[in-house]
C-alpha cells in the first residue's frame, strides 16, 4: 500500500468547524438522545443554511479548494429551526435513543401511497412533537418524519418517494 | 470504406471483434438479449445473505454472482423496495463491480475517481474503504454528478467530495495514494441494455474517444507519487482504447502493468489485433496481465481493466 504523505491521525471525535455545525450538533445529539462522540472521526461544517458532515481526511485542505459537494448534508436550518436529513439520521439510526417512531411496512407504504399522514406507530423513548426518525417494524430505517398532533408526516426524498408509490409489500 | 469506419451499422460493426473473441457467435448472441439487473449490497449497512433474505421475502428471486456483495435479483423492478429506500443496496451491472476491487484501496488512504459519474465505481470504492479516508469524485460535467450526490446520501457515504474540474489537470492528481480512471468510452460493452449506442459507432467515435483517454490517463502517470496504483478502465471491446492507450501509458517508461485478478469470467488483453483494414497492432505481452470480460462470459456488460503502478 502507497503511504499517504502527511496522514491525519484520527481524532476519533468529531470536529465543529463553526458555530452554525456546533449548533446543530446540539440539537441533534439532545433531540435524538446521541452522544457526541457516537458520530465518530468526522468533520462537521456549514455552508449558507445546510449544515454537512464528512470523514476528517483532507477535509479542511478540500474547503479551501474548489468543490462542488462534501460529505452528506446531515441538516438544514428552517424558519422553525433544525431539521435533520433523511440520509443523516440513517447513517445514526442504530444510536438514536428518543423521538423515533415504528411502524408496520403496510401501514407505512399505505401513508405514503396516500400522500397522508402516518397514524398507527408506536414510538421509542422519549417522544414529543417535532422532527423524528421513522423506522419499519421489520427493522429498517425509512426517512425523517414531523411528529404533530398525534399523526407523523413522513419526509422521503421525492424521488424515493415515488418509486415507493409501487413498492411491493 | 470499410463497415467500421462508416459507422451507423449496428450489431454488424461488432463483427470487427471476430477473431479476438472466443466463441464469437455466443457473444453476438448475448448483446442483443437484455442485461440481467444485478445489484451491489451496501456492506456499510448489511451484508448479502440479510439483503438476499430480505428480497426473497418480497418475492424477488435472487442468485448469489462471482463477486460477493453482487446479486442478480429477477421478478420486478428491484429500485422500487424499502430496502432500496433504506440504502442497503446500488444497482450496478456484474461487469463494472469487478473495477473497484481491483483498485482495493485500504481503509484511510486518499483515492481519486478521475471521471466519476454516475458514481457506481466511487461508491463501490467507498464501501471497500468502510466508508473512511477521503474519495475525491471528479467529473467535468457537473450535471453527471447529480445522481452521485444522491447515491451517497442514500448509501450513508460520508467520505466523497465531489468536484468538476478537468481531470488532467485536478490537485488531487499528486496527493492520491490511488487513481482511478474510467474514462468516457465508445461504450460498445453497455450495448444490452442501451442499444443506442449502437447508432454512435464508428472508427472515428472510436478514434476521438482513445485521443481523450491518453490525454487523461498520461496526465496522470506524469502527475502521480511514485507508488501510487492507477486503475484504468473502460465499457468498451475496442483495442484503441484499451489495450493502445495502456501501450501509450507503458511507453512513458513510468509505469508498470500489474497483473489483474477476478473472480469473473474473463479473457486477458490482446498482445496485438488486426484491425478491419488489415493493420496490425503489437501491444506487447504486458497486455496479458490487463483483463477482457465480454458479456457472454458473466451475463453481464462487458469491461476492460488494467492495474498499472507509478514508478
Amino acid at each position: 500500500m502507497p503511504v499517504s504523505e502527511g496522514y491525519d491521525a484520527p481524532s476519533k471525535v468529531p470536529m465543529t468547524l463553526d458555530e452554525k455545525a456546533d449548533a446543530f450538533i446540539s440539537y441533534f445529539t439532545e433531540r435524538f438522545g446521541v452522544k457526541r462522540e457516537h458520530l465518530g472521526d468526522v468533520v462537521i461544517f456549514s455552508r449558507g443554511k445546510s449544515v454537512y458532515v464528512t470523514t476528517a481526511k483532507d477535509a479542511e485542505m478540500l474547503l479551501g479548494k474548489r468543490h462542488e459537494y462534501i460529505g452528506l448534508r446531515a441538516g438544514r436550518l428552517l424558519p422553525g429551526g433544525w431539521k435533520p436529513t433523511t440520509d443523516f439520521l440513517n447513517t445514526m439510526s442504530s444510536r438514536l435513543t428518543k423521538n423515533v417512531v415504528v411502524a408496520g411496512e403496510e401501514n407505512i407504504l399505505a401513508a405514503i401511497r396516500r400522500g397522508e399522514r402516518l397514524v398507527d406507530f408506536e414510538t421509542v423513548g422519549e417522544t414529543t412533537e417535532g422532527f423524528v426518525a421513522v423506522k419499519t417494524s421489520t427493522g429498517l430505517f425509512l426517512c425523517c418524519g414531523f411528529l404533530k398532533s398525534g399523526g407523523v408526516e413522513l419526509m422521503l426524498p421525492k424521488n424515493r418517494k415515488s418509486a415507493l408509490v409501487g413498492a411491493r409489500k | 470504406m470499410a463497415e467500421a469506419e462508416k459507422g451507423g451499422g449496428g450489431y454488424a460493426y461488432f463483427k470487427r471483434y471476430r477473431e479476438i473473441i472466443v466463441d464469437f457467435p455466443a457473444f453476438m448472441e448475448t448483446i442483443r438479449t437484455p442485461q440481467p439487473r444485478y445489484i451491489r449490497v451496501n456492506t456499510l449497512r448489511t451484508d448479502t445473505d440479510t439483503l438476499a433474505s430480505r428480497l426473497e421475502r418480497r418475492g424477488f428471486r435472487v442468485e448469489r454472482t462471482p463477486i460477493s456483495e453482487g446479486l442478480e435479483v429477477f421478478g420486478g423492478e428491484p429500485g422500487t423496495t424499502l430496502e432500496y429506500a433504506a440504502g442497503l443496496y446500488y444497482g450496478q451491472d456484474l461487469a463494472s463491480m469487478a473495477v473497484a476491487p481491483v483498485l482495493s484501496p485500504e481503509p484511510e488512504t486518499r483515492v481519486f475517481d478521475m471521471c466519476a459519474a454516475p458514481g457506481g465505481k466511487t461508491t463501490h470504492i467507498a464501501q471497500i474503504m468502510q466508508n473512511t479516508g477521503r474519495v475525491v469524485a471528479n467529473d467535468s460535467d457537473w450535471r453527471r454528478l447529480k445522481p452521485l450526490v444522491e447515491h451517497t446520501g442514500r448509501l450513508g457515504i460520508k467520505s466523497v467530495a465531489v468536484t468538476s474540474l478537468d481531470g488532467a489537470r485536478h490537485w488531487y492528481i499528486k496527493r492520491a495514494d490511488y487513481i482511478l480512471i474510467d474514462p468516457p468510452c465508445s461504450s460498445e460493452g453497455t450495448v444490452r441494455k442501451n442499444p443506442e449506442v449502437l447508432r454512435k459507432l464508428s472508427a472515428q467515435f472510436t478514434k476521438t474517444m482513445a485521443g481523450t483517454q491518453k490525454r487523461l490517463l498520461l496526465a496522470a502517470i506524469k502527475n502521480a507519487r511514485k507508488g501510487v496504483v492507477i486503475v484504468y478502465s473502460t465499457c468498451t471491446f475496442a483495442p484503441e482504447e484499451n489495450e493502445a492507450v495502456i501501450s501509450a501509458a507503458l511507453g512513458t517508461g513510468l509505469v508498470e502493468v500489474e497483473p489483474v485478478e477476478t473472480p469473473l469470467g474473463h479473457s486477458r488483453g490482446l498482445k496485438k489485433w488486426v484491425d478491419e483494414n488489415g493493420e496490425e497492432h503489437l501491444f506487447g505481452g504486458e497486455m496479458e496481465k490487463t483483463i477482457r470480460i465480454y458479456p457472454h462470459q458473466n451475463d453481464s456488460g462487458g469491461m476492460y481493466i488494467a492495474r498499472l503502478r507509478r514508478i
